[in-house]
C-alpha cells in the first residue's frame, strides 16, 4: 500500500514567491509541490503569485537578486514569457489611464478653488475657501432631492403604467423574414418587458444588449434564465421611451465564470407606429 | 524528450476509472493533474514540462489497473512521487542549457494593445472594472483601491486576488487569440 504524506498550513505568499524563483529550500519546495497537486485554491494562488512577480519585474520592484532569479531561473518557460508579454502590454494599457491618485488629486484641486493660502488667514482663508463649497453642495442637495423625488413619481407613473410584453424567439429580422416578429409603439411611460426563448441554458448568467440600427440602447445584466410554461426564457424590461419606430436587435451573450461574455444569439423585432 | 512508455486505450481507461467513476469528472481530474505537472515541472526549471507531465502521466497509467485497488489517498500525490522520478531522470541526462530570454519588447505591440482594447470590451462592465481597478495604481494607493473593491464586492481579499488573476488570464488568451497565436 503507497501512502503520501499529507500537509497542512498555509503556504505562505512570500513562500510562493521563492518557490517561483526558485529559492525554496528543497523540504519546503517538497511541500509546496504536495500541496499545489491536491488544493485547487493553492494553485490559483500561485498563478495569482505569478502574476503579481511579473508586474513587479516589469515595473522593477525586484530586488537586484530577485531580478536575476527572475530572468534565469522564472522566464525560462515559453508559457510564462507569454504572460510576461501579456503583463507588459497590459499594464502599458493601465498606465494610459489615470490612477485614482490623479483622480483624486483633480478632484482635491477642483475643491480647493477660491481658497486662501495664507497663513496669517488660515483659518479665515480655510472658510472662506469652504463657503462657497458649503453654499454649492446646499444648492446640489436640494437640487437632488427634487430630482430624486421626481424620478420616484416617474417610476410609479411606469409601475402603475402599462406593462407591455413581447416574447422572441432567435434569430434575425433578416433571417425570420416574413414572420418578423413586431410590436405596436408602446404607450409613453410604460415598460416592455421582453421575453427571450433561449434553445438552451448554458450559462448561470447572461447579458442583454438592445441595438437600434447598430446603436446600443441597454444592456441588461446579468440575467438568469428561468423556466415558463416549459420554456427557458431570460426577461427583462426596458422603458417604452427608449423604443420609437424602427428595428431592434437583442444581442444574447452568456457570462462565463471568469466574467468573460461569449456571443450566443440574436433576437430581432420591429416596432411599428 | 524520448518517449519509454507508450499509453495504450485500456491503460487509458484504467486510469480515467482510477480517478473518478464518472468519465467526464475524471477527465477533468486528469487535465488539472497534467497541468500541476507542468506547472511543478517548469518551475523546476525544465525545458520540456508538457513533454515530462505527459510522460509521468504515462507511467502512472500503465499502472493505474493494478494500484487503484489497494491505493489510499489521493491519486494525484501517486502521480507527484512518479513525476520525482522522472525528474531525476531528466537531471540525469544533463539537458542542454537554457536558451538565454529574450524579455523586450517587439514589434507587434501596436497590435496587441488594440486586441486587448477589444478584449476588454468583450468583458462585462463589472469584470472590466475590477481586472483594471485590481491592477492599476502603486503601492499604497493600490493597496486601498483593492481594500475599497473588496469590500464593495463582499469577498476577502483572496477571492479578489484569484477572481482578477482570472479575469486576466482569460484576456490573456483573448489577446493571443486575437493574435492569431503569433506570441513569441
Amino acid at each position: 500500500m503507497l501512502k503520501m504524506k499529507s500537509l497542512n498550513g498555509n503556504r505562505s505568499n512570500e513562500d510562493l514567491r521563492r518557490y517561483l524563483l526558485g529559492t525554496l529550500p528543497k523540504l519546503l519546495q517538497d511541500q509546496v509541490e504536495q500541496r499545489l497537486m491536491t488544493d485547487s485554491v493553492f494553485n490559483d494562488e500561485l498563478v495569482a503569485t505569478e502574476d503579481d512577480l511579473i508586474d513587479q519585474y516589469l515595473s522593477q520592484q525586484l530586488s537586484d537578486q530577485e531580478r536575476r532569479q527572475f530572468e534565469a531561473h522564472f522566464a525560462i518557460s515559453e508559457e510564462r514569457q507569454r504572460k510576461i508579454r501579456f503583463g507588459r502590454i497590459f499594464r502599458r494599457y493601465l498606465d494610459s489611464l489615470p490612477t485614482a491618485d490623479q483622480e483624486e488629486h483633480q478632484r482635491t484641486n477642483r475643491a480647493r478653488l477660491g481658497g486662501n493660502s495664507s497663513d496669517r488667514f488660515a483659518v479665515f482663508g480655510a472658510w472662506s475657501g469652504r463657503i462657497p463649497v458649503l453654499v454649492a453642495s446646499l444648492v446640489i442637495a436640494l437640487f437632488a432631492g427634487t430630482l430624486a423625488a421626481w424620478f420616484v413619481y416617474q417610476r410609479q407613473s411606469r409601475v402603475e403604467g402599462q406593462l407591455v410584453v413581447i416574447t422572441l424567439v432567435p434569430g434575425s429580422l433578416r433571417s425570420l423574414g416574413a414572420t418578423t416578429q413586431r410590436l405596436k409603439q408602446p404607450p409613453p411611460n410604460s415598460t416592455v418587458q421582453i421575453q427571450l426563448k433561449l434553445t438552451a441554458n448554458e450559462y448561470r448568467t447572461y447579458q442583454v444588449e438592445l441595438f437600434n440600427e447598430n446603436k446600443l440602447v441597454s444592456t441588461s445584466t446579468p440575467l438568469q434564465a428561468q423556466n415558463s410554461e416549459g420554456y427557458l426564457i431570460l426577461k427583462f424590461a426596458v422603458d417604452s421611451d427608449l423604443l420609437s419606430v424602427g428595428d431592434y436587435q437583442c444581442k444574447l451573450s452568456g457570462i462565463s465564470d471568469s466574467g468573460q461574455t461569449e456571443f450566443k444569439d440574436s433576437y430581432g423585432f420591429r416596432v411599428n407606429p | 524528450m524520448k518517449k519509454n512508455w507508450v499509453l495504450s486505450q485500456e491503460s487509458f481507461d484504467a486510469l480515467l476509472e482510477w480517478l473518478a467513476p464518472d468519465r467526464e469528472l475524471a477527465g477533468q481530474k486528469y487535465e488539472e493533474i497534467r497541468q500541476r505537472l507542468i506547472r511543478i515541472f517548469t518551475a523546476r526549471g525544465c525545458h520540456e514540462p508538457e513533454d515530462l507531465a505527459d510522460e509521468t502521466i504515462n507511467r502512472v497509467a500503465n499502472k493505474a489497473g493494478s494500484i487503484s485497488e489497494d491505493y489510499v489517498g489521493d491519486p494525484a500525490l501517486y502521480f507527484y512521487a512518479v513525476a520525482n522520478n522522472i525528474h531525476l531522470e531528466y537531471l540525469r541526462r544533463k539537458p542542454a542549457p537554457t536558451p538565454p530570454i529574450k524579455l523586450d519588447e517587439s514589434n507587434d505591440t501596436e497590435e496587441e494593445f488594440r486586441c486587448l482594447e477589444q478584449c476588454l470590451s468583450h468583458l462585462t462592465m463589472e469584470s472590466r472594472d475590477l481586472v483594471v481597478r485590481y491592477y492599476q495604481d502603486e503601492k499604497k494607493a493600490k493597496i486601498n483601491q483593492r481594500k475599497l473593491l473588496a469590500r464593495n464586492l463582499g469577498i476577502g481579499p483572496n477571492a479578489l486576488r484569484i477572481r482578477a488573476c482570472r479575469i486576466r488570464a482569460s484576456l490573456q488568451k483573448c489577446v493571443e487569440k486575437c493574435m492569431g497565436q503569433h506570441f513569441v
